[in-house]
């Protein structure tokens, strides 16, 4: 497992280094068994609360190879244009569980952060991979996972609004810090009107989705997410089959 | 599942209302004219479509599950927490915004007759300019599914007054916790022929603490009906506002201002309100 070396502040997060494999958001394991809502937004939930936007984290510590640590949120000022902190302000509870960035990118503050302290490696690197493609649908999206090599990454082939983009990423660290930085510092299409910003924010969603809370490291992605109507339920939905059917394999 | 006919809705809500009960109070907004409600393939259209379908799935889910049924007029006296049956989309409520008013006074146009036709329509025009909501990160101009704009101090034209000697125009505002008359104030005193901006906080924001037992069960009951819970601010004074305390919890299907109410809505409204108060007991 990799975690990072020391603890840092990333804007409306804290993340710090985790002893066990996996990452938790707010006391919440980030994996398919946790999540709460997959579509335009990914929510984590157990007994700890509910941790809304997780992708915006996840993604990020995947692109940096983080497979272990420990986030908080640690927002203390509302903004109430964001329907997350209108939910937590109904609930009585505090913006804390809203760990997404305010300006709807994959925050590139963790990126920042975990190349400022480092990555720690323990033990073996334990791969996953899945036994045969997993293909599912959602509106007019749909998106296929399917086996590559141990050590490949993950492959990315991903058709969004008339855009096309392909991307490695290494699970490990190893990924193209251009690639990086240009996912990190690309906002959600939710939110940005230029097609090809779209796209490349969502290598982070599909890095979150599916090597993080689908743990994944060996993969080829092949995603067509337009008209998906949530492109989350396409990225989740691929990994949630894949562990439902005992799909994912160690190799 | 589909709605009844509307006529057979008054009497059997009034059947269930005046039975004993004990356990949750559910409050509706009355009783309306079923006369004013047609039925049709989809479920209820008319002005009260959706008053009329609530209702029904309240009438419905209290004789099933129990509880007590408010209608036609609510006892606020009664005890123990309250649901309160609101057009929310499926979503619940423990959030109302705030209401209060803004004046602004400009100069009155001068000239001729068209000069100050001109001048007056400029100004009003200027007033609406400077309502709309505005944000530094967010596209609230293009908020076509309300993601943003429920958060935000917004504000409603409610009155234009052309005297001699200035025009004034008042606004409704829906208020928000970080709303302040200082923002409001500054938000429309940019416009050159503005005078004075006077501001006034009528009701402030409301936010319920529903016991947290009936919180989690309606969080259950909605979940388990449409996959997900969520939660919405109710833009303003509403019957959720009228129920005194803060033991209450809104909740409801079907769209704010619809003149149509689906099957579904009312199939998913019964199936969440009976779900709520089985667990709360």
């Amino acid at each position: 497992m990799r975690t990072v070396a020391e603890p840092f502040t990333a804007e409306e997060v804290r993340v710090e280094p985790r002893d066990t494999p996996g990452i938790t958001v707010n006391g919440t394991p980030a994996d398919v068994a946790h999540v709460q809502k997959a579509d335009i937004r990914v929510d984590l939930a157990d007994d700890h609360g509910r941790s809304y936007v997780v992708e915006h984290v996840l993604g990020p510590l995947g692109l940096c190879g983080v497979t272990a640590a420990r986030v908080e949120g640690i927002r203390e000022d509302w903004q109430f244009a964001r329907v997350e902190d209108r939910i937590c302000y109904s609930r009585g509870v505090g913006p804390q569980g809203v760990v997404g960035h305010p300006g709807g990118y994959p925050n590139p503050a963790i990126a920042e952060g975990v190349g400022t302290v480092g990555v720690e490696t323990h033990g073996d690197a334990v791969r996953h991979t899945v036994a045969e493609p997993v293909t599912v649908t959602a509106g007019d999206g749909s998106l296929t996972v399917a086996p590559r090599e141990r050590g490949a990454g993950v492959r990315f082939e991903v058709a969004f609004r008339g855009e096309e983009l392909t991307a490695e990423v290494d699970p490990a660290g190893d990924t193209d810090p251009d690639l990086v930085a240009a996912v990190t510092g690309s906002q959600t299409p939710y939110l940005t009107e230029d097609p090809r910003e779209g796209i490349t924010h969502s290598i982070a969603d599909l890095v979150s989705d599916v090597a993080v809370i689908g743990g994944l490291e060996d993969v080829l992605v092949e995603a067509d997410l337009t008209g998906a109507e949530g492109y989350h339920r396409l990225t989740v939905g691929a990994s949630r089959r894949a562990h439902a059917e005992d799909l994912v394999v160690e190799h | 599942m589909t709605l009844p006919a509307p006529a057979s809705v008054p009497d059997r809500a009034t059947g269930v209302a005046d039975r004993p009960g004990e356990g949750v109070n559910v409050a509706v907004a009355g009783i309306p004219d079923p006369a004013a409600v047609t039925a049709t393939e989809d479920g209820y259209t008319g002005p009260s479509a959706g008053t009329l379908g609530r209702l029904a799935a309240a009438a419905d889910a209290v004789d099933a599950a129990g509880g007590v049924l408010h209608a036609p007029v609510p006892d606020f006296t009664a005890a123990g927490p309250w649901l309160v049956v609101e057009p929310l989309d499926g979503r619940l409520a423990t959030v109302a915004k705030g209401t209060g008013t803004v004046t602004v006074t400009l100069s009155a146009p001068t000239g001729h007759l068209d000069a100050r036709l001109r001048g007056l329509r400029d100004r009003v025009d200027a007033v609406f300019e400077a309502a709309r909501p505005t944000h530094d990160r967010y596209p609230v101009d293009r908020d076509e599914f309300g993601a943003f704009t429920p958060g935000l101090t917004t504000t409603e034209p409610a009155a234009v007054t052309v005297e001699e000697d200035g025009v004034t125009v008042t606004l409704d505002v829906a208020t928000t916790p970080a709303t302040t008359a200082a923002a409001i104030r500054q938000q429309f005193e940019a416009p050159a022929a503005v005078q004075d901006v006077a501001v006034t906080i009528d009701q402030g924001v409301e936010r319920a603490t529903p016991p947290p037992a009936l919180r989690d069960a309606a969080e259950a009951a909605v979940a388990e009906t449409l996959g997900d819970w969520a939660y919405e601010w109710l833009p303003g004074p509403s019957l959720f506002t009228q129920v005194p305390g803060g033991q209450k919890l809104a909740v409801g299907t079907g769209h704010p201002g619809a003149d149509t109410y689906s099957h579904e809505a009312y199939r998913q409204l019964r199936a969440i309100l009976t779900a709520t108060m089985e667990a709360w007991g």
